[in-house]
């Protein structure tokens, strides 16, 4: 026994006195002539794998510069695990400034908490981070599209070497990012089910006018913008938004007449949920401000103005059964997952941990109006994880491409949810206002989403009810419940162009004013539509709605343009 | 297709034998900012559709002011005071579009939005 381990501890002394660390950093550190830069940065990543095995404190040097430098590709997470198992002492101030660093990916500062483990040091004893912002760009340098060098040379205290610099593209705003220099990605806890954080622009319109013939002067403006953030997690949830939208106008006719306004709409609501189980005890509030200003002169020289003020303070508590997630990121990664299947490129399924990294590096790429670092990234995160097999060729990468920039993945909802809160509030409102007051109601909210036939056909379909509870003595207390279902069906193109949505719809609706002679009302409304979209969350709708109201029918046929961009979402 | 509309609303107006239909409420209707609504189609239909929902105005009355009135109204405007007036109501929560009277009887002259319109 023991001659077998002698003889496997010499095997081991050869292997290791038999890594070419010097040949190993050299070609790390300068591309081969014969070699063209995909296989290149293969053989890096290869070589690093070598150096991280060798036991070879030689190796430590390079490795550290790996660790220190390649902040997205694998090779430094390579570094990392290697400087743990080599066990030299050195590399510990350079793996708590990982560790230190916000900026990092935190899969790579939990692969550098364990390699200090390895060695034995503390993951929080880190010195705060050096400056390593770079020097300001070269003011002569060439133009956006003047390709850079292919090296660059950096002077060490010892030698001069030259490493490869990163592949560089030029952003909007004239500067230049490197396709791997990804921005923080978004920090979510372990037990994260899904989240989404949205930020929504609506210009709406804006018109000015005026001419000399008629001597009339006009302005409208409406303008609209919104946030809303939401995370689910296993045993909690919350989610907040806010939403301020601003009409205003002018018109001045070269008369007396004359119509000027304002308005102003500002809202904020929070929820949060705990659960056990599927059940789960809820909390929201909302607060909303809305202020009207008026001046209205007509043809007569008769004026009216007023400014009109609107106030709610509101919170519910109640409880509920359920949860309804959106997982549109997490069927982005199954569509991708099935183009590499197609196209025989999958090595292995994706896991959840690459699943998660992938959503996060969109999320932290989503306001970019080019989508080739997504696409450089995405590439690269599926090759570290050994799930893409080879450099994908120019079909597949079309196919990427596709999935990435798929307009149909944003708010696909999955679950089923169901509350009931009582709501109390005081609603703030002109004297001529009926609802001035407290406010006491019970509120019920359903929601139900389902994906189907390979995430291409939705159901999906929402439920409300409300009802006013101990109105004072001659104040009514009006009722309302309603319901929606839908039907999408997602379109494709041959090598996954998302191309439409088709989309059948029903509504009903019953409530009562609670009024003197006043009864129940039903109206039933069905809608079929088609959305043929533009680019990410901008589309053009055509759509036929028929209704019905007591007795009255009406149909209508709707063209509307949306545009959107701003999203970023994560299910786990 | 016009004329046929209108002799379906003819009818169901005649059918339903009183002065006034109130038309159902939506969600936001009542309860403040704790309801919501879908956001209503910038149209002179969508805006008033939104007033009926909002239980500002009835959707069907014999002498007061509703849906039909809105719709016709808000059509004959010039097009930037219909841009202000539909912008404002689509903007608008329902207990600012609600005025003396509503919904079965609303006063319209408290009705700041339709003010906008006014020449």
């Amino acid at each position: 026994m023991k001659k077998l381990i002698v003889v496997a501890m010499l095997i081991g002394s050869v292997a290791y006195a038999d890594t070419d660390v010097p040949g190993l950093v050299k070609l790390i550190e300068n591309q081969p002539a014969d070699m063209d830069r995909p296989a290149w940065k293969e053989k890096r990543r290869d070589a690093a794998k070598k150096l991280a095995q060798s036991k070879d404190k030689r190796a430590v040097p390079e490795l550290i510069k790996l660790a220190e430098n390649e902040t997205f590709d694998i090779i430094g997470e390579t570094a990392i695990e290697g400087l743990g198992n080599l066990g030299d002492p050195s590399a510990v101030p350079t793996l708590q400034k990982i560790v230190a660093d916000p900026a990092r990916d935190p899969h790579q500062k939990d692969l550098a908490k364990k390699a200090l483990a390895k060695l034995g040091a503390s993951a929080t004893a880190a010195p705060p981070p050096p400056d390593k912002t770079p020097p300001p760009p070269d003011k002569t340098a060439p133009d956006l599209v003047a390709p850079p060098p292919d090296t660059t040379t950096i002077t060490t205290t010892t030698t001069t070497t030259t490493t490869p610099p990163p592949d560089t593209t030029t952003s909007l705003l004239g500067g230049q990012k490197s396709p791997t220099d990804v921005p923080p990605l978004p920090e979510l806890a372990d037990d994260t089910l899904a989240s989404y954080e949205r930020v929504t622009f609506a210009g709406g319109t804006a018109d000015f006018g005026y001419d000399t013939l008629r001597k009339r002067l006009s302005f409208d403006a409406d303008v609209a913008g919104s946030y809303a953030k939401r995370v689910e997690r296993e045993k909690m949830a919350w989610g907040a938004n806010a939403n301020v939208h601003v009409v205003t106008g002018l018109v001045n006719d070269s008369g007396p007449s004359q119509q000027r306004g304002a308005e102003v709409v500002a809202q904020g609501s929070g929820e949060a949920r705990f659960y056990s189980g599927q059940i789960y005890g809820i909390g929201r509030a909302a607060v909303g401000l809305q202020m009207n200003y008026i001046s209205d002169v007509d043809m007569g020289g008769n004026s009216v103005k007023f400014t009109h003020t609107y106030g709610d303070v509101e919170v519910a508590l109640g409880g509920g059964y359920g949860r309804l997630l959106d997982i549109g990121a997490q069927i982005r990664v199954r569509r991708l997952a099935r183009a590499l299947d197609n196209n025989r490129a999958l090595g292995k399924p994706i896991d959840a941990a690459t699943s998660k990294k992938l959503q996060l590096t969109w999320w932290a790429l989503r306001a970019e109006r080019s989508g080739y670092r997504q696409l450089v990234a995405t590439v690269a995160i599926l090759r570290e994880a050994g799930i893409l097999l080879s450099e994908p060729d120019a079909g597949l990468t079309y196919e990427i491409l596709n999935v990435l920039r798929d307009t149909q993945l944003f708010v696909r909802p999955s679950g089923f949810d169901a509350n009931l809160t009582f709501g109390e509030g005081y609603l703030d409102r002109p004297d001529n206002n009926s609802a001035n007051g407290r406010v006491e109601q019970l509120l019920a909210n359903a929601g139900y989403g389902a994906q189907l036939d390979d995430d291409k056909l939705e159901i999906s379909g929402t439920a409300y009810a409300r009802l006013r509870l101990f109105a004072p003595d001659n104040t009514p207390s009006p009722w309302a419940a309603g319901a929606t279902a839908r039907m999408t069906r997602f379109t494709y193109g041959e090598h996954g162009d998302p191309f439409g949505a088709l989309d059948l719809g029903a509504d009903v609706m019953l409530s009562s004013d609670d009024l003197m002679m006043s009864d129940k009302e039903l109206r039933i409304a069905g809608e079929l539509g088609f959305t043929y979209w533009l680019n990410q969350a901008s589309g053009v709708r055509l759509a036929g709605q028929v209704a019905e109201d007591r007795g009255a029918l009406f149909i209508g046929a709707q063209l509307t343009a949306t545009y959107g961009l701003l999203d970023g979402t994560f299910a786990r | 297709m016009v004329r046929r509309l209108s002799f379906v609303l003819l009818l169901a107006a005649c059918n339903a034998g009183d002065d006034t239909t109130d038309g159902a409420r939506a969600n936001c209707a009542q309860g403040g900012v704790l309801t919501s609504c879908p956001e209503a189609a910038h149209t002179s239909s969508g805006a008033c559709w939104r007033l009926v929902d909002c239980a500002a105005i009835p959707l069907d009355a014999m002498n007061d002011f509703d849906w039909k009135r809105c719709v016709d109204g808000i059509d004959k405007l010039t097009a930037e005071r219909q841009n202000l007036v539909i912008d404002c109501i689509a903007a608008s929560s329902c207990d600012s579009l609600k005025v003396e009277g509503s919904p079965d009887h609303p006063n319209t002259n408290q009705m700041s939005c339709l003010l906008l319109g006014d020449q």
